[in-house]
């Protein structure tokens, strides 16, 4: 009886172990880019990265399975950044880590006027106030809805919202003249 | 509430309404505003493009060979935070064992009660050496450097 019992408990290891490799593997990106859009280094990104599944790995037995996944690994990303650019005091703006690369397009010309609109896009949004600048990328570039970016960073829905719009308003101003 | 405090409150649901973050009430008032206004139909379509433009926003990956690389070391770091894990709490049953065992039964220890104190002796200088040296290294932490 004990054996089959460890063995129903070997087994159900194993596929959680399984369970969270898959994860690792559709996640790590998203979590990696994350970081990187936080901290504008691709090197503290990846340290963020792995100490950040590392992290979700150790309570992952213990997780509550009721708590979707996504909002747990970018709150655990985001402690982790924020606890580094404590340390560092500032984050490093202008990596080319960073830079954006758009995917070419059919018409060269038009590829080239939106790269450079992209280009444009990423230069001021990282002029834009931390906190609204997160809460933009994790809406439109990471397509949380508000109540997951809500329970990632720990805001109300409602501050949520209003930090995006604010975000968006200004962006809007700063872009009109080449939408 | 005036057609000017309309608009305003219509303009700062845009964002929202975008997203399909509104109640059905609240997106039904904003398609009737959105009907008859021009400004605000500008306004969305511009939110949208710049939405659609951060959406496409590529940042560089990181090669494969890193990646894989962090997954292996990532297994290997997570084993062994469970062998660790397992040790000490072995390792607090056998102690809590052996002081109820001693404090019931006082007598002279034998030899291999002797030899399991020496290896549990062993076991708690490697943990202690191990704690400080992590101690040190958080000293010595290379972002603290960075900070200064």
């Amino acid at each position: 009886m004990a054996a089959i019992e460890a063995a129903i408990v070997g087994v159900d290891l194993k596929q959680q172990e399984a369970e969270f490799a898959d994860l690792f593997q559709q996640h790590r990106l998203r979590a990696y880019h994350y970081a990187l859009q936080m901290l504008g280094n691709s090197d503290d990104a990846l340290d963020v990265m792995q100490e950040a599944f590392l992290r979700l790995h150790r309570h992952w037995r213990r997780r509550d399975p009721s708590r979707p996944f996504l909002p747990w690994m970018y709150s655990v990303v985001r402690n982790l950044a924020i606890d580094l650019l404590r340390k560092r005091s500032t984050r490093r703006e202008c990596e080319l880590e960073a830079a954006p690369e758009t995917a070419p397009a059919a018409n060269p010309e038009t590829d080239s006027a939106r790269r450079q609109l992209s280009a444009r896009l990423w230069s001021e949004i990282q002029r834009l106030p931390a906190p609204q600048r997160e809460v933009l990328l994790l809406r439109d570039w990471h397509g949380l809805s508000y109540a997951d970016i809500a329970s990632a960073t720990g805001l109300s829905v409602t501050t949520v919202n209003s930090r995006l719009h604010d975000a968006r308003t200004r962006l809007r101003e700063r872009l009109r003249r080449y939408l | 509430m005036n057609p000017a405090g309309r608009h305003e409150h219509i303009e700062r649901l845009l964002s929202a309404y975008l997203d399909d973050e509104l109640t059905q009430a609240e997106a039904q008032r904003v398609e009737v505003h959105l009907e008859a206004c021009e400004p605000c139909r500008t306004a969305l379509r511009e939110l949208r493009e710049i939405q659609q433009l951060t959406a496409g926003i590529e940042f560089r990956r990181p090669p494969e060979a890193v990646l894989e690389a962090i997954e292996r070391r990532l297994s290997v770091r997570a084993a062994r935070w469970s062998g660790w894990a397992l040790v000490m709490i072995g390792l607090a049953a056998w102690i809590a064992y052996g002081l109820i065992f001693a404090l019931r039964h006082p007598r002279w220890p034998t030899i291999p009660e002797l030899l399991a104190g020496l290896v549990l002796i062993g076991l708690a200088l490697v943990f202690v050496s191990v704690l400080r040296q992590r101690l040190l290294e958080r000293r010595h932490d290379r972002y603290r450097r960075v900070s200064k």
